[in-house]
């Protein structure tokens, strides 16, 4: 299988919030009731969101894409919030990393989450964080492999359900 | 929705549905009006009981903004009638939330009556809604998004008061 990754381009909003939108369905639809799902799409997913972070000088978007279509997509917001347990600084934020599942297990999310680093990197980080739901195990285990260690805990909303996230942070080293 | 106010009524001159303020309770809807008056809110929905509706009239008329009712804001059911343990058993209904005793709610019922509020607000345009509601339903909806809330801060909920939470990240609740 062969892809590319690149920066997101305006014409790609459209695909890349029905990409966000299926792969968050794939990932999350079992564990939680239809009407939070449907409300949390509402409010993360639509051609114009994606648009709009698309253009966000705060948000780098990276996609892959394979024969003429997009197959995974990662975020990092360079301006958010850090929790306070994140003591390195400054630090910024893989906000979403969506792999399509019939491309798991190929090795495309190692290289998305590459590109991120050195993106991160160049953006002066000296560190990346994330959130990750508990009950997210094989996620969590791709974040430790590729260097993140647990360092506390936050709040999520789904829809109205209030949910526990890991916080994850990967130092870099200098 | 960003954020959700959660007001409890003021000084009450009983627990019937038509129960007024008491004068105090009165002065103390002016000061609440005062205190909420540059938060911006946008939507006041409020138990149709008339403690909370004249609880929030000032801060409405200030805003000019109507008062929405919803009933499924009123005040839980823990059981018919008095009895003299209720303290005890509401202390229980935090615990077990599936307790139900004869004619009333379980707490498990009354969160998610008010939860079914917040999810129709999550629908609606406005960014900022305040609620207005009873002390042990706040309380359960409170705990619903922190479950740390119990008894203890039920007991230490005064009237007026009011909480703050905020959806966007991060996430966060928070007395005012």
């Amino acid at each position: 299988m062969d892809w590319i990754i690149r920066r997101a381009r305006p014409a790609d909003a459209a695909t890349l919030s029905e990409l966000a939108e299926r792969t968050f369905r794939d990932a999350f639809s079992s564990l939680n009731t239809e009407e939070n799902m449907n409300l949390h799409c509402a409010a993360a997913f639509s051609p114009a969101l994606q648009s709009a972070e698309i253009d966000n000088p705060d948000i780098l978007t990276l996609v892959a894409e394979s024969d003429g279509k997009l197959i995974a997509f990662a975020q990092l917001h360079l301006r958010s919030d850090t929790p306070v347990c994140i003591s390195t600084t400054p630090a910024v934020e893989l906000h979403r990393i969506y792999v399509e599942r019939s491309f798991h297990g190929t090795g495309l999310a190692d290289e998305l989450l590459t590109e991120i680093f050195k993106s991160a990197e160049h953006h002066g980080a000296a560190a990346v964080w994330l959130g990750v739901w508990e009950h997210n195990p094989r996620a969590i285990r791709f974040y430790q492999r590729s260097g993140f260690v647990e360092s506390g805990d936050h709040v999520f909303v789904v829809g109205t359900d209030p949910q526990r996230d890991l916080v994850m942070v990967r130092r870099f080293k200098r | 929705m960003k954020t959700l106010y959660v007001v409890r009524h003021c000084e009450a001159e009983g627990q019937e549905a038509d129960a007024p303020l008491t004068a105090e309770g009165v002065a103390q809807s002016h000061r609440l009006a005062a205190s909420l008056a540059t938060a911006n809110v946008e939507r006041i929905i409020s138990s149709p009981y008339l403690r909370a509706t004249q609880s929030i009239a000032p801060l409405a008329k200030r805003l000019d903004l109507v008062v929405e009712h919803d009933m499924r804001l009123v005040e839980r059911v823990l059981c018919s009638g008095a009895r003299p343990d209720w303290q005890e058993r509401l202390l229980d209904s935090f615990t077990d939330l599936d307790l139900s005793l004869e004619g009333g709610e379980s707490s498990r019922e009354a969160m998610q009556r008010a939860v079914t509020v917040v999810t129709d607000l999550q629908r609606h345009p406005a960014q900022r809604t305040l609620l207005v509601t009873h002390g042990n339903l706040m309380a359960l909806l409170l705990k619903h998004f922190d479950d740390s809330f119990g008894f203890a801060e039920w007991r230490a909920l005064s009237n007026p008061d009011v909480y703050r939470i905020v959806f966007t990240r991060p996430f966060s609740i928070q007395r005012v």
